[in-house]
């Protein structure tokens, strides 16, 4: 597996033009970094994380009894928290995979308050539609969380309150967030495993994204996209913190993701209370090394592990899933 | 199916008001411009636009949650609310002279510095914002070619080939894109009396997509503009529409809730949104 030489991290810059999901692709350009983006005082070095990757053959079969196994499994603490659950519901098409799967989600709000959940919602705030509702409802999230009583918040539309970011890679110095993101004792980053034409993956890290407000950062997520799309992966994703992830591969998206790709059924979940040993292991399992997506190296400084070698594999082995997921287009050198 | 008459939307929109009489996007949250303008429009009430008096900065924008300056698109939704043709007219200058400084790298950047509008002061041009900016300039400085000619070409440059606007561009990647009902609803508003060419195939996508994205938004949206269009089929959506508040409150969003009063108010409470080509 590759590892980028630290000094020679490099995260794309919004000098020029940037990727901007459907707004017209263009490569990054690059830029050294001259002064770390984090500070070691606030984030001590990551150490040994739990992950499982749990077979899923469909989202019809005992859907809540591997959901409850994975998060018992990597032992996150639920009872008693306000959990905020955040899909990924981008944008919607009838004939794709783009999203989180509903009965995914509505499994997990089950199992949640069967944890003890203080209180479960399921959160998004979506990247490329100002009307969340036509999206909450045409892939059926809406019908799925009615069937068990769980609330939806709108996070483009929620109140906000301001997070101090503790992490310099966009410059932003402070990030707008929904209260209910700030609010929750819990977020749970639930993103569809998806190879991504601007950064190689997108996945609990990336999905973040969603927590951004667009009335305040524009659609889809415009000052984002200026500021980079790493670096803002980073900076976002440590003012969420997500606490616990799973990621939906039971099918993911190769190819020309996060909008145009084609599905992959990988048949799996993963889990993790660190989302970047999430993220690694679940690059793993579509066969992406994850040592060449610059984000993922950069979040193992300082935000999770992404060391393989210091990942705890309490599931199946990620590196014998036998996916080999189309890359991107101009993303093949993540192939591993 | 008996339709949610405009005083059941109008009602709730109401009783939603904020104790300094403005509007928040969702129960619970501060007032914001956007909300509020819409408000105004839909329930033609005096204590919205005095709210967005207030709210006003001496430069003629709005601030937005965040303190900085609010987007042109909200500002131009601002200037067709106020009442105060001063402030109205401050507002649409501040907007106008806010234009994006890029619209990213599409090739159809001029290279005049004329690149549109987008839903921030400092970033990229959408379509959705310039023809939120198009639409105040048409209803409110007719006048104004330049402005004019300037929003016209970025829409006509981002037409999908479907007739619709997708938010962004036309093509990703090689992969033509499909439009959005929603965009294209916003869109169609400003293009009244507009090039037959621009408008019909717009019209046609619309009315065959909006069945697909079945939100208050769009549906409140797509009714405003058959309307203003005089086109067929805004009783039909105006029904949808009422299904959708019925399934969902429209999840307690107030902007949509505004919308959704205006789709279905006395039709002279649209004045502030026509215009001719």
């Amino acid at each position: 597996m590759s590892k980028i030489n630290r000094r020679q991290f490099v995260l794309r810059s919004t000098a020029a033009v940037t990727a901007v999901a459907s707004a017209g692709i263009v490569a990054e350009s690059l830029l050294t970094r001259p002064t770390p983006g984090f500070d070691r005082k606030y984030f001590p070095r990551p150490t040994a994380s739990p992950v499982a990757v749990l077979r899923a053959s469909s989202y019809d079969r005992e859907l809540e009894e591997i959901v409850a196994e994975g998060i018992r499994t990597v032992g996150a603490e639920v009872r008693g928290k306000s959990v905020l659950l955040k899909p990924n519901l981008v944008e919607f098409h009838a004939d794709s995979v783009i999203n989180t799967d509903p009965r995914l989600i509505a499994a997990t709000a089950a199992v949640m308050r069967r944890m003890g959940a203080r209180e479960v919602v399921v959160a998004e705030g979506p990247g490329h539609r100002r009307d969340t509702e036509a999206i909450v409802v045409a892939s059926g999230l809406h019908e799925a969380l009615a069937d068990t009583g769980t609330r939806f918040v709108d996070l483009n539309a929620a109140a906000l309150g301001q997070a101090r970011l503790r992490t310099r890679y966009t410059g932003l110095g402070r990030m707008w967030l929904p209260r209910p993101v700030l609010d929750a004792d819990l977020v749970v980053s639930m993103p569809k495993l998806k190879t991504h034409h601007g950064v190689g993956v997108t996945l609990s890290l990336k999905n973040c994204f969603g927590c951004v407000p667009g009335r305040v950062y524009g659609w889809p997520k415009n000052v984002l996209h200026w500021h980079g799309v790493q670096n803002s992966i980073l900076d976002v994703a440590t003012a969420v913190r997500p606490g616990l992830a799973i990621i939906d591969g039971i099918v993911g998206m190769q190819g020309d993701g996060p909008i145009n790709g084609v599905p992959a059924n990988a048949g799996v979940l993963v889990f993790s209370t660190d989302p970047v040993a999430a993220d690694v292991t679940a690059a793993t399992v579509m066969g992406i090394d994850p040592g060449r997506v610059d984000y993922l190296n950069e979040a193992g400084r300082f935000l999770g592990q992404a060391d393989l070698d210091q990942i705890e594999q309490r599931g199946e082995d990620p590196g014998r899933s036998g996916m080999r997921f189309t890359p991107a287009p101009g993303f093949e050198k993540l192939s591993a | 199916m008996a339709s949610i008459t405009t005083k059941t939307y109008g009602d709730a929109l109401a009783a939603a008001r904020s104790s300094d009489g403005g509007f928040a996007l969702a129960h619970g949250g501060p007032s914001e411009t956007e909300p509020t303008a819409l408000a105004a429009l839909a329930l033609d009430d005096p204590v919205a636009r005095a709210w967005l008096a207030r709210a006003q900065r001496s430069d003629g924008g709005f601030a937005a949650v965040d303190g900085r300056p609010e987007s042109p698109s909200v500002a131009a939704l601002a200037a067709l609310a106020l009442s105060d043709q001063r402030r109205s007219a401050r507002a649409l200058t501040h907007a106008l002279a806010n234009r994006a400084p890029t619209v990213g790298d599409y090739g159809n950047e001029d290279g005049d510095g004329r690149n549109g509008w987008g839903w921030t002061n400092d970033t990229y041009s959408w379509v959705e914002p310039t023809a939120r900016v198009l639409l105040a300039v048409k209803a409110l400085r007719p006048a104004d070619s330049v402005s004019r000619s300037e929003a016209l070409r970025i829409v006509r440059q981002r037409q999908c080939v479907d007739g619709g606007w997708n938010y962004g561009s036309t093509v990703l990647q090689g992969v033509e894109l499909s439009g959005f009902a929603q965009t294209t609803a916003v869109t169609l508003m400003a293009l009244q009396g507009e090039d037959l060419s621009l408008v019909d195939p717009a019209l046609r996508f619309l009315r065959s997509q909006w069945r697909n994205e079945p939100g208050g938004l769009t549906l409140a949206q797509t009714a405003v503009a058959l309307d203003l269009h005089d086109a067929d089929g805004v009783a039909e959506v105006r029904d949808a529409m009422d299904v959708a508040y019925r399934k969902t409150a429209f999840l307690g969003n107030l902007l949509t809730l505004a919308w959704a009063t205006l789709a279905t108010g006395p039709s002279q409470r649209l004045d502030r949104l026509r215009s001719a080509g």
